[in-house]
């Protein structure tokens, strides 16, 4: 197992078990957030927070591709049907990921919104938004 | 024989556009987003994360942006986007992707029945006037992705265009988004038949459904079969009479 910093080439994406990174160039939100709940009182100099429910919202967005391996194959029919499915995100150190890299990984997720986008002279895009399902975890684990 | 189809990504320029059969290709700018998105239901409890479920769907193919052309129809001319989106019309759109070329049989595409609900422009000293159009659902939407089992290329004799294999049969059926564009010759006399086929092994065909006497104006509609469709699928287009036919056909499935 490597540690250190790295570079995002070596971050591996896979929804539903399929390995989709070769059609995303943007993953947004990776992580577990949670709401701020303000407890303060007046009695309080500074502002106290408890941590509430907790979070997932990941967007996931590239050059459209309709190969085996993109976003329009594994990812469309996941957010027309409203699947619950798993996204594992393994982030090699230096290198492909490998066993005991960090991985998030998530299971019973949402895909909504799988949207195209095209502009002028530019590629085809399309994104999708990732969100916690009935029964969903998270956790920051190992490949 | 089913047609290999394209695959990889790929850039706008190969992008098509059809609304109410009138190819808007030449003068569309962008398309913001295109597909189905759905409302996020919170159905969180006292648990840890937040829980969502999928909710109704909502019918994207809004922010249009496009250059201002009132060209009319005429023979090898398509009607502008002015000509074709003011006036607020209910209209069949198409957005269809070819994969680094022209699109082919196979090419990914989404359609829906929308109702353009807002048209602008707003001219700017030193540019070309530019308008907007935000197509939403129409009432009873259909929409949805799928491949082009037509793709407007011209013909001037009856042919059997190339198969799609749809993976397995479809017990639920499909819909069919037609649009006829502006032939390259006179349409007026054009009489053609068009009949989209399925098969169980794409060569044992029969007809799934059918129009008759199309070819003699640039329209669009709709073919539904809400019933078992065979795993192949493909569109014959029979001459009866007149120039040449560009046809475009989009299959979604139910």
């Amino acid at each position: 197992m490597a540690t250190g910093k790295t570079d995002s080439r070596y971050v591996v994406i896979t929804l539903g078990g399929t390995a989709v990174t070769c059609s995303v160039n943007s993953l947004g939100g990776v992580g577990l957030t949670h709401t701020q709940n303000d407890i303060t009182t007046l009695c309080n100099d500074i502002m106290e927070m408890l941590q509430g429910v907790g979070d997932v919202n990941i967007t996931l967005s590239g050059p459209f591709d309709n190969g085996t391996n993109g976003m329009y194959t594994v990812a469309r029919p996941l957010a027309d049907a409203g699947t619950l499915t798993t996204l594992n995100i393994d982030i090699g150190i230096g290198a492909a990921p490998t066993t005991g890299d960090p991985r998030f990984a998530l299971t019973n997720v949402i895909l909504f919104d799988y949207l195209v986008a095209a502009s002028a002279g530019s590629n085809v895009t399309d994104s999708v938004t990732v969100r916690g399902g009935q029964g969903v975890t998270a956790s920051w684990t190992t490949v | 024989m089913a047609v290999t189809v394209t695959t990889g990504k790929t850039t706008t320029r190969y992008s098509r556009f059809l609304v109410e059969g009138n190819n808007l290709s030449g003068d569309s700018r962008s398309l913001a987003s295109v597909g189905l998105a759905a409302t996020q239901l919170d159905v969180t409890g006292w648990v840890d994360i937040m829980e969502n479920l999928s909710g109704v769907k909502t019918l994207n193919m809004g922010a249009y942006t496009a250059l201002f052309n009132n060209n009319a129809s005429a023979a090898g001319v398509n009607a502008g986007t002015h000509t074709v989106l003011s006036g607020d019309p209910s209209v069949v759109a198409t957005y269809v992707i070819g994969i680094n070329e022209a699109p082919t049989i196979g090419a990914p595409a989404f359609s829906g029945t929308m109702k353009q609900f807002s048209y602008t422009f707003s001219p700017t000293v030193g540019a070309a006037v530019e308008l907007s159009s935000d197509l939403q659902a129409d009432q009873s939407a259909v929409a949805g992705w799928g491949p082009m089992l037509a793709v407007g290329t011209s013909t001037s004799i009856s042919v059997d265009l190339g198969s799609v294999d749809n993976g397995a049969a479809n017990a639920n059926g499909y819909v069919w988004f037609v649009h006829v564009q502006q032939s390259d010759g006179a349409m007026g006399t054009n009489d053609w038949d068009l009949v989209i086929e399925h098969a169980p092994d794409d060569s044992t065909w029969a007809t799934a459904v059918s129009q008759a006497a199309i070819g003699a104006s640039v329209t669009s509609y709709t073919l539904t079969l809400a019933s078992s469709v065979d795993r192949y699928t493909r569109v014959t287009l029979t001459k009866n009479a007149g120039t040449d036919l560009r046809v475009w056909v989009h299959q979604i499935a139910l």
